[in-house]
């Protein structure tokens, strides 16, 4: 068993043979370092801070101050 | 939320952190609860910030779709002691559907050194989340259209549907 912290002060019990096929899991996609450095200059390239989401929830939501839409 | 997805997430987000802690990066990922769901609303809303183009509530939004359902929101936060977010990400799972689905997004204004990891940490922890649960597709839903054709390329995604505007983003992951 493992035990994982999820947020401060609270903690979630894993089973043994959740996280070994978590261990699969994730490595079985792993990112390498250059494309994280890849997806950096491409980010620069497009200044936005909003990567995925449209204008679905902003509907059901009050707008803040000085916000507008994407 | 039931116990086997509690620790579909937990077992995510330790694999998530053991990567960015592997790869030398300075942050890792927290789940966000009730108890500080405001505290990181308000961590990324930053009231009078001119420059962000969204009027997302990401309070309400974990209040009304995360909380109690099968969904999750993650922060990104400074390794250490530190827990002011500096991203946060809120994603789904339909089971029925067979897909998990990146809903929402977004980096907050001073957190350049995320740059290049938002997208894949938030990807990586769904695609794990699917695996682990069995679910062969992830979804990126509403990608920022300027970014489209890059996350096709770095995420070996298609775009759904095929021609006109992009309504999401899926990849398959093989058996």
């Amino acid at each position: 068993m493992k035990r994982v912290e999820v947020s401060p002060g609270r903690y979630v019990t894993v089973s043994t043979e959740m996280a070994q096929r978590a261990v699969q899991a994730f490595a079985s996609g792993a990112v390498a370092a250059k494309q994280v450095e890849e997806a950096a200059v491409v980010e620069s390239r497009h200044p936005t801070r909003q990567f995925i989401g449209g204008a679905g929830f902003e509907a059901a939501s009050s707008p803040r101050p000085g916000a507008h839409r994407r | 939320m039931s116990v086997l997805l509690s620790q579909v997430f937990a077992a995510a987000l330790d694999e998530t952190n053991g990567w960015l802690f592997a790869e030398g990066h300075p942050f890792r990922s927290t789940l966000v609860t009730g108890t500080n769901a405001r505290q990181m609303a308000m961590d990324i809303e930053q009231a009078g910030d001119l420059q962000r183009r969204v009027s997302w509530d990401w309070e309400t939004l974990y209040f009304r779709r995360v909380r109690h359902k099968a969904a999750w929101m993650h922060a990104m936060v400074r390794r250490g002691q530190s827990f002011k977010a500096r991203a946060l990400c809120y994603g789904r799972v339909e089971v029925r559907g067979g897909y998990v689905s990146l809903e929402y997004l977004e980096r907050a204004r001073h957190a350049r050194g995320l740059k290049g990891l938002t997208v894949f940490t938030a990807f990586q922890f769904a695609r794990t989340v699917a695996v682990l649960l069995g679910i062969s597709e992830v979804r990126i839903n509403d990608p920022f259209t300027q970014l489209v054709s890059y996350y096709e390329r770095a995420l070996r995604a298609h775009r759904h549907p095929a021609e006109g505007p992009v309504q999401y983003l899926y990849t398959r992951i093989e058996p």
